[in-house]
């Protein structure tokens, strides 16, 4: 059934932390429809009950191709910190832990904004990936075991390479396998030790070093007038691992 | 010892002096009808040829919106809608240059303001973001880890500072803000002086940064010695607030205290 999106307001927000923070009943959705808890939100937008969705990314899908179809302010939709509060309580059950029954909240960052952990906010960030970056977002976000996992912080927390659209397709053709999961080691890092052997090959090609990689060729190239093949044919040697099985 | 690396420039890539770019942002007020031109760009004086391409990338936060702008000697002029970007974050532009359908660059230009947004302080190595701080002035959040790509933020009130660059043009938050959170980046660095060397830190950009203040970089004594490393915060502290921009704001705080 469509509900209209509405957003949670400072007391909406306040009972949905409370829950967040002590998590013993079912969440608070009897406080979506609280004309207490809640304010309008401009544009006329409807979301559909009783969704479930295995992944962030298939949540970042639907927002995007039938909810926000119309949106033509995207930050505007970015700013309304009280609705995406609303959302991701409207969707809890597909934002919660999967590896505890039942199920627990994340972390208050990845449900109501915050302050310099903005791109934690699960819903709000996968509409936006998917909106930036298409079938790209995918390798971030994509992941049935938990709606938020490291790939997702590792490619979403760095200001330089959220929004490039060069970086993304890349990125999706290293790491994501053909069944849409991640690569083994794919977000391993690089240990102190191991960044002082030269030997040493541990977390090289990982998606800790590719911005920094690009970061350099983006000092030599217009990556934005290349194509991920193009890009990927680039890349130097410590790739390789990651690359030989894109078929590129 | 560590083994000093910086990012490599094999090409002889050309940095383009910003003062041969003149940007003007006009946000008719509201940032939801931000638009941005390139008012001038003196190629012959940036040593380009006439037919070399310009783009560039306007971002600012998470933001981005990247504009071909076409050739150096007739470029596109705009304005161009930059409504998209981020209206509390600082807004930045890179400029790119290459030859007519090649992507290899021939030169660029990095952490180019508009004219329109005055002061020096923001610079690129700190953001400046207005938060609800519940009464809190301001405060400054550093990076957790080792993550490079990350900045350190001063949040400032935002009733006191609706944008970034209501703060950055402030003189009162200049001499009495930026020099703190020049202090508290300082103990960071002296806490650990190795992230100057480490292209994956955060603290790598400030080796450069401290460098051009004219600050001696930390020695290995500050890691051990507190009374070393507080000698060595407070004079990175007096050479920052050396700087022509602050004592700019220094003189106007003065100038309206005189006046009353």
């Amino acid at each position: 059934m469509p509900v209209q999106v509405k957003s949670l307001n400072s007391k909406g927000i306040e009972k949905f932390e409370g829950w967040i923070r002590s998590p013993d009943g079912a969440p608070p959705k009897c406080i979506l429809r609280d004309p207490a808890t809640t304010d309008d939100v401009e544009g006329a937008y409807e979301v559909e009950e009783g969704r479930i969705f295995r992944s962030s990314y298939e949540l970042g899908i639907y927002l995007h191709k039938e909810v926000f179809v119309n949106a033509e302010d995207r930050y505007a939709l970015l700013s309304s910190h009280g609705m995406w509060a609303w959302i991701s309580l409207f969707y809890i059950e597909s934002l919660m832990r999967r590896d505890t029954y039942p199920a627990k909240p994340l972390a208050r960052w990845h449900y109501i904004d915050t302050p310099r952990l903005g791109y934690r906010l699960i819903a709000r960030t996968a509409w936006d990936l998917v909106a930036l970056h298409g079938e790209s977002a995918r390798v971030a976000i994509g992941s049935p075991r938990s709606p938020w996992g490291e790939m997702a912080e590792q490619m979403t927390s760095r200001q330089e390479i959220y929004a490039n659209k060069s970086f993304w397709p890349v990125a999706n053709a290293l790491y994501l396998t053909a069944d849409g999961s991640v690569k083994r080691g794919a977000t391993s890092q690089r240990s102190k030790a191991a960044k002082r052997d030269p030997r040493n090959r541990s977390g090289l090609g990982g998606v800790r070093r590719l911005p920094f990689t690009f970061k350099q060729f983006e000092r030599t190239y217009n990556l934005r007038r290349m194509d991920g093949k193009e890009i990927l044919e680039l890349l130097p040697r410590e790739y390789d691992r990651w690359r030989a099985s894109t078929g590129g | 010892m560590g083994q000093m690396t910086r990012t490599t420039n094999p090409t002889g890539l050309k940095e383009i002096d910003r003062k041969n770019f003149v940007v003007r942002v006009n946000e008719n007020g509201s940032t939801r009808a931000r638009v941005f031109w390139l008012e001038s760009f003196d190629y012959r004086e940036a040593g380009l040829e006439p037919h070399v391409e310009v783009a560039c990338i306007a971002h600012a936060g998470t933001t981005e919106a990247y504009f071909e702008l076409g050739a150096v000697s007739n470029f596109a002029q705009g304005p161009h809608s930059i409504h998209e970007l981020a209206g509390d974050k600082p807004l930045r532009f890179r400029f790119i240059f290459s030859l007519p359908e090649q992507s290899l660059l021939v030169a660029y230009a990095d952490g180019i303001r508009a004219r329109d947004e005055a002061g020096e302080l923001a610079a690129s190595l700190v953001d400046i973001e207005p938060a609800d701080l519940d009464g809190i002035a301001w405060k400054l959040e550093l990076p957790d880890g080792d993550s490079g790509g990350e900045k350190p933020n001063v949040l400032v009130e935002r009733a006191l500072f609706p944008s970034a660059s209501v703060a950055a043009n402030n003189s009162w938050f200049a001499v009495l803000v930026m020099p703190e959170v020049m202090r508290q980046i300082a103990r960071r660095v002296s806490e650990n002086p190795d992230g100057l060397e480490d292209p994956e830190s955060w603290l790598y950009p400030w080796g450069e940064f401290l460098s051009g203040l004219g600050a001696e970089l930390p020695s290995v004594d500050v890691q051990d010695d507190d009374f070393a490393r507080n000698e060595w915060i407070e004079s990175v502290v007096r050479k920052f607030a050396q700087k022509a921009v602050l004592r700019t704001h220094m003189d106007a705080v003065m100038g309206t205290e005189g006046d009353k």
